[in-house]
């Protein structure tokens, strides 16, 4: 998956942070010291705006999860353990864990119509593989909120059927109907709207 | 492929889109939401006190403190009592009496009772029993035990004679005048009583020839007025003093036992309550009151100031929502409490209604009794935000409110024990403990605490007694 293009990359450059530096910005947000909180947020903020907006059509739908995702960042920054994976993929599960609650509080989700024939396997082919960030936003905004969300979890984010299901407390057919959803629509899209 | 947990997490270090919402812009509604939700502490901030007393204290601070200043005014006012039970020192009056006794003892007849007498008025018959002896402004009533008694002056009692003086004394004495000649005349002997002073080896020098003019008669002896300067006791000072059959005046027309007096003073004090901290009170006033020196009481009446210090709380439960950070999906719900408290300053005009009655006279102390209703007219209140803490959002749950109402109104019952030591005729210090009974309660029925509130103080001032 290609991520994104030159143009459209925020070189981090000068943003990268150091070990000593991340370590010292780490314990000045333990101690609720701003200058750090904003440090950290600063620094992982495309990244973060980035999975939120895989979720929301709305800019402004997508930086409440991700503040909501980072306030729970800072709030338990104290429970963060090196030695089980680096800072960003922490924040970054609970970014998408406030996303996915942004989800469910707007019941957006209701939905029954279920898949309950066997899975073909084309349906597990990631339509997004290809495509730049631009693309991926650009199709995942033609769809409804709810096959975003599932299409999102599932082709973007690595999440399995099963996990959508018991995380948006929707059935497993329910999952793979707006799997078979997406696809469709994105069928369609890509035959109408030639990729960038 | 997806039937397992492989999550997608990028690298940071590839890069991003350029977010739609600038970074500032993000930060400052992050900021915002951590200032609500993780506001920052002072550096070293003061340990917030106990949700039930948030803001208590008072003028003397709470708890041990208050009680340490209750115990040391109590032990002064014990020492002011034992003082005053064991004042076993002549008093400064009985010195000057002595002075005095003695200049009469050196001072001829003559000087003393013969020479400013006018001989009209003074004419002793040797045969009567008493008479008054009218010497300029000296009143003598001589008491002559019989015909044949000599003439000599055996004065019994002499009133405070403190401030004795040629032109201005009133004595009652009732001497014994033996039937001998005048050339037989014996020293007088002048019993002089007082509360603090009792003369009676006073034998004053032969009346002159002069005396032989006193008239001596068989009528009873009339009560003597004596100045109010030549009285004992505090406001009144009247203590030793006989009333005549009629009611004298003093000068302004005032009826003799009666006496204007004006009480300056300032107070300070603690309205306790069960379950809450004391709270502060202070103020003063202005009263002007009559006493009855026949009764040893008066009443009084005046305006005072007084400042109240309160405090109140809101405490509200609200539940915040949250994710765990190492979970996916479930939410999960935490209760905590807002507390929200305030600081109140009451001003209260007052106007009391005091009746004393004096129970203990020693020398210059004395111990009165005063009592009476005060009303109290709030003039102003000032409310502040003490301090708050908690989230400022979230689902309120309930409320629990501890942030009662006062009353414009106040209606107040005084007992106060009064110490008075008096400077001198006119000026006294006080000093008295005070307790407070709020009839109406301080606070409105409709926010109330659960207990009544009871006030408990100290009166300090000045008593200024007009003749």
């Amino acid at each position: 998956m290609i991520i994104a293009t030159d143009s459209q990359i925020i070189k981090r450059g000068s943003l990268v942070l150091q070990v000593e530096d991340l370590h010292e910005i780490i314990e000045g947000c333990r101690r609720n010291e701003r200058i750090s909180q904003e440090k950290l947020y600063r620094q992982f903020y495309p990244g973060l705006y980035a999975l939120c907006k895989k979720f929301f059509n709305n800019n402004h739908d997508a930086l409440t999860a991700l503040n909501d995702g980072m306030l729970n960042v800072f709030k338990n920054i104290g429970q963060y353990d090196p030695a089980k994976g680096e800072l960003f993929s922490w924040a970054y599960t609970i970014v998408r864990n406030a996303a996915i609650t942004l989800l469910i509080s707007r019941k957006i989700l209701q939905h029954t119509t279920e898949i309950t024939v066997k899975i073909e396997k084309s349906l597990y082919d990631n339509p997004f593989k290809e495509l730049e960030w631009n693309d991926i936003y650009f199709y995942l905004d033609k769809l409804p909120p709810a096959t975003r969300a599932v299409c999102t979890l599932h082709y973007l984010e690595g999440f399995a059927i099963k996990e959508i299901s018991e995380q948006l407390n929707l059935s497993e057919g329910t999952i793979k109907w707006h799997l078979s959803e997406s696809r469709s629509r994105l069928k369609a899209l890509f035959s109408k709207t030639p990729i960038h | 492929m997806h039937d397992e947990n492989l999550h997608i997490t990028p690298d940071p270090k590839k890069g991003f889109p350029q977010p739609d919402i600038p970074a500032d812009e993000a930060w400052n509604k992050m900021a915002s939401l951590l200032d609500a939700r993780m506001p920052v502490q002072p550096p070293e901030p003061p340990a917030p006190p106990e949700p039930s007393s948030p803001a208590g204290g008072g003028l003397f601070g709470g708890g041990a403190q208050f009680w340490m200043i209750g115990v040391g005014a109590l032990v002064i006012t014990m020492a002011l009592i034992w003082g005053v039970l064991h004042f076993d020192g002549r008093p400064e009056t009985s010195t000057v009496v002595n002075d005095t006794v003695q200049n009469l003892q050196g001072i001829p007849d003559s000087d003393t009772l013969i020479s400013d007498r006018q001989p009209g008025s003074l004419a002793m018959n040797k045969t009567g029993s008493a008479e008054t002896i009218t010497s300029g402004d000296v009143q003598m009533d001589i008491r002559e035990n019989g015909p044949g008694s000599q003439n000599r002056v055996k004065p019994e009692t002499l009133p405070q004679p403190g401030n004795v003086n040629d032109n201005n004394v009133q004595s009652k004495v009732v001497p014994s005048v033996d039937n001998t000649t005048k050339d037989e005349q014996k020293p007088a002997q002048i019993n002089l009583t007082k509360d603090t002073a009792d003369i009676s080896e006073f034998q004053p020098e032969p009346l002159s020839a002069d005396a032989d003019t006193i008239k001596l008669s068989d009528k009873p002896v009339p009560d003597v007025n004596v100045p109010d300067d030549l009285a004992g006791g505090g406001i009144s000072g009247e203590a030793q003093k006989p009333e005549g059959p009629g009611k004298s005046r003093t000068s302004s027309g005032m009826p003799e036992n009666l006496a204007w007096y004006m009480n300056i003073n300032g107070n300070i004090g603690q309205v306790v309550q069960k379950e809450r901290e004391p709270n502060a009170f202070y103020g003063g006033s202005v009263t002007a009151g009559l006493w009855s020196k026949k009764l040893n009481a008066g009443i009084e009446t005046g305006l005072g100031w007084e400042g109240y210090d309160d405090y109140g709380s809101v405490e509200t439960n609200i539940r915040i929502d949250s994710i765990p950070a190492d979970t996916l999906g479930n939410m999960i719900y935490s209760d905590t409490t807002r507390t929200e408290a305030y600081k109140y300053k009451y001003q209260y005009l007052q106007v009391p209604l005091f009746i004393s009655k004096q129970i203990l006279a020693k020398g210059k102390f004395s111990l009165d009794i005063k009592t009476g209703p005060v009303i109290g007219i709030m003039i102003s209140d000032k409310k502040s935000l003490d301090y708050s803490s908690g989230p400022d959002d979230g689902e309120m749950l309930g409320t629990i409110n501890k942030d009662y109402s006062r009353l414009d109104i106040s209606w107040q019952w005084q007992v106060i024990p009064q110490f008075r030591w008096n400077i001198n005729d006119r000026l006294s210090f006080t000093l008295s403990p005070s307790c407070i009974f709020y009839l109406n309660n301080l606070y409105d029925s409709k926010n109330r605490p659960a207990n009544a509130p009871v006030g408990i103080g100290v009166y300090g001032g000045l008593i200024y007694k007009f003749k």
